[in-house]
């Protein structure tokens, strides 16, 4: 079996290649923005915090380590394991609905957060500070999640046709609610659609810390069950005929990708066409065996959503939301895909 | 050995579709299963495979109980070659075939070379080694139909259930296929267990033939005795001639169209 990719690279040099862009990419964008910082002195105030040498700071403007390491780096990380954790959750959601343009919102997750979002920006909800929002979009994608899973299933089986349509269902239904809670909203009403639109402003080293956990697990899950995956990805019925245990392990993989869009969408708002794109781009690049497609889509996603945001906050004169900018981009790309398959099953 | 079934029921909602079925079914044997469109043929075989479970009766196989066997041990025991097949992502048939030897690799370890060495023979037997590097999503029905089928030999199973497993070929790789089905009964006495719609290639290839009719079994034996007109006007309702035919060694069937012998249609 071949292990390198369509250009003729190994899987483990093509990682580790796009692990190096992930970093120059996190290096050269934090000293980027109104305080211009060299990628030198980027590094150097970033070793002096790992291993505690003030004498790297040496030199340095002494405002820098504070722009870097606590206005910078929080939204930069949170950025780029947002981006990563929506790439890797739209894979799964391929490989699970059959459906190459399924995405991690796909079942009205994105929805549900925005309700609860909503709700507590409306409601001004003033227990949990500042994490009141994220608690409330959290609960909402969960609750949404579990209403979607129980409308579908049917027999103890989950089927795939079955949850697009229960997301669907719900999502428009959730969707009404959002328009009524604005409409009510009065002043607060752009609030909400600020929400709405994605931000990665003001992060702390708490939202990094949080996302990146429920990540990084997400991300052990997958890769534990991506040879059944793949199985799955070729017909349920025969990967059950292939010692694959299809209903638990969908249920797993449904609910992980879920719990990581969910803790996304909580602390960034809704940033469309990441998932989707990205695991498109790297089934290109990779193919679409799993174990390959998942550490790709998870850096390359989280240099991708990480430069989307840079764009905006420092290349762009005023700072655009950036859910805006992904659709701008991304919404194209999806019609372009669209019309591709069309004219493939045309010629099928 | 082989399959017992005693007494399986089984029905979607107030529909029954299999009732009280019983049958054995033993290794070194081609058994075929005919019957008219949703008699039930392909509940059985999700049951036999595991997929669906009897609502009362049992289903055995090698003495136990399929419930006892664990997914693996299953998928060491029973491959299937689905009717339908949706594969929408662009794996190599390579890949394909390899996922056969799924349950005999385990968690993070890459494929033996005896997995690889059968991924190879059963590409050369099915004459399909030359797409090798191909993309499955830019093949044919009939062509992934013999990916499928390659992949369920890769399992290396012994029993191979076919569901309508040649209804996209054309008449070489429909023989082709149900030849190596042949040999894998004749020579390595596994089992093989065919739904057909032909019952002519039915004819050709089974020792045994199971006809099936409202979830019932209404005829089963050797080929010989019960590939007969009064059968086959019992389950299709079709008239029809049974005869030997020395050139293909078998019996075969012929129809009438609704054509009386002057060329009129009849009414």
């Amino acid at each position: 079996m071949k292990n390198g990719n369509r250009f003729g690279l190994s899987v483990g040099a093509q990682t580790f290649l796009l692990a190096v862009v992930l970093c120059t990419v996190i290096v050269a964008s934090t000293g980027m923005g109104y305080i211009k910082i060299s990628p030198i002195e980027v590094l150097r105030i970033i070793a002096s915090k790992v291993c505690g040498h003030e004498r790297l700071l040496d030199g340095i403007n002494h405002i820098f380590p504070y722009v870097v390491v606590d206005v910078r780096l929080p939204r930069i990380l949170t950025a780029a394991i947002v981006g990563g954790g929506l790439s890797i959750a739209g894979t799964i959601f391929q490989g699970i609905l059959l459906n190459p343009l399924a995405d991690p919102y796909t079942l009205g997750i994105s929805a549900g957060a925005a309700f609860g979002a909503s709700i507590a920006l409306l409601l001004n909800v003033g227990f949990l500070g500042i994490y009141a929002v994220p608690f409330f979009a959290f609960v909402g994608a969960v609750a949404t999640l579990f209403v979607v899973l129980y409308l579908s299933s049917f027999n103890g089986q989950v089927s795939s046709n079955n949850l697009i349509l229960s997301g669907i269902i719900v999502a428009a239904i959730l969707s009404a609610g959002i328009s009524f809670i604005k409409y009510v909203a009065d002043e607060q009403v752009s609030v909400i659609i600020f929400w709405l639109m994605g931000s990665f402003g003001s992060k702390t080293w708490v939202d990094v810390f949080l996302t990146s956990l429920f990540v990084l697990i997400g991300f052990f899950v997958f890769v534990f069950f991506a040879r059944d995956l793949n199985i799955m990805s070729t017909g349920n019925r025969s990967a059950a005929s292939l010692g694959v245990e299809t209903n638990r392990i969908r249920v797993i993989l449904l609910v992980t990708a879920s719990l990581i869009t969910a803790v996304c969408v909580s602390v960034s708002g809704i940033i469309g066409f990441v998932g989707l794109i990205v695991p498109h781009l790297m089934r290109f690049l990779v193919g679409p065996d799993n174990r390959k497609l998942l550490p790709a889509s998870a850096l390359a996603g989280a240099t991708l959503l990480l430069c989307a945001d840079t764009i905006t906050r420092a290349v762009l004169p005023t700072e655009i939301p950036i859910g805006v900018l992904t659709a701008l981009i991304g919404g194209p790309f999806f019609c372009y895909i669209f019309r591709q398959r069309q004219i493939a099953r045309m010629m099928g | 050995m082989g399959f017992e079934i005693n007494r399986i029921r089984f029905s979607y909602g107030n529909n029954m579709v299999l009732h009280d079925l019983s049958i054995k079914m033993e290794p070194g044997r081609f058994y075929g299963i005919v019957g008219p469109n949703g008699c039930g043929k392909t509940t059985l075989l999700d049951i036999l495979v595991r997929d669906k479970k009897p609502e009362s009766g049992t289903v055995r196989y090698n003495g136990k109980g399929l419930g006892e066997y664990t997914r693996k041990d299953m998928a060491r025991s029973i491959a299937l070659v689905p009717q339908d097949f949706y594969i929408h992502f662009p794996f190599t048939l390579e890949e394909i075939i390899l996922m056969g030897r799924h349950p005999y690799i385990s968690r993070f370890s890459s494929p033996s070379a005896d997995d690889l060495e059968i991924v190879s023979a059963v590409m050369a037997e099915t004459g399909i080694e030359r797409f090798a590097r191909r993309y499955v999503t830019d093949l044919s029905g009939g062509e992934k139909q013999r990916v499928v089928f390659a992949r369920a030999l890769a399992q290396d199973t012994p029993v191979l259930i076919l569901d309508e497993a040649t209804s996209n070929l054309d008449i070489k790789y429909t023989l082709d296929l149900l030849n190596i089905a042949e040999s894998r009964v004749r020579i390595e006495g596994k089992t093989v267990i065919a739904v057909m719609q032909n019952l002519n290639l039915a004819a050709l290839y089974c020792d045994y033939l199971i006809f099936m009719k409202k979830g019932k079994m209404v005829a089963h034996g050797d080929i010989d005795k019960v590939l007969n007109e009064q059968n086959i006007q019992t389950v299709f309702g079709v008239e029809s001639k049974v005869h030997f035919e020395p050139y293909s060694n078998s019996k075969r069937v012929v129809f009438k169209s609704g054509r009386d012998t002057e060329g009129q249609v009849s009414q």
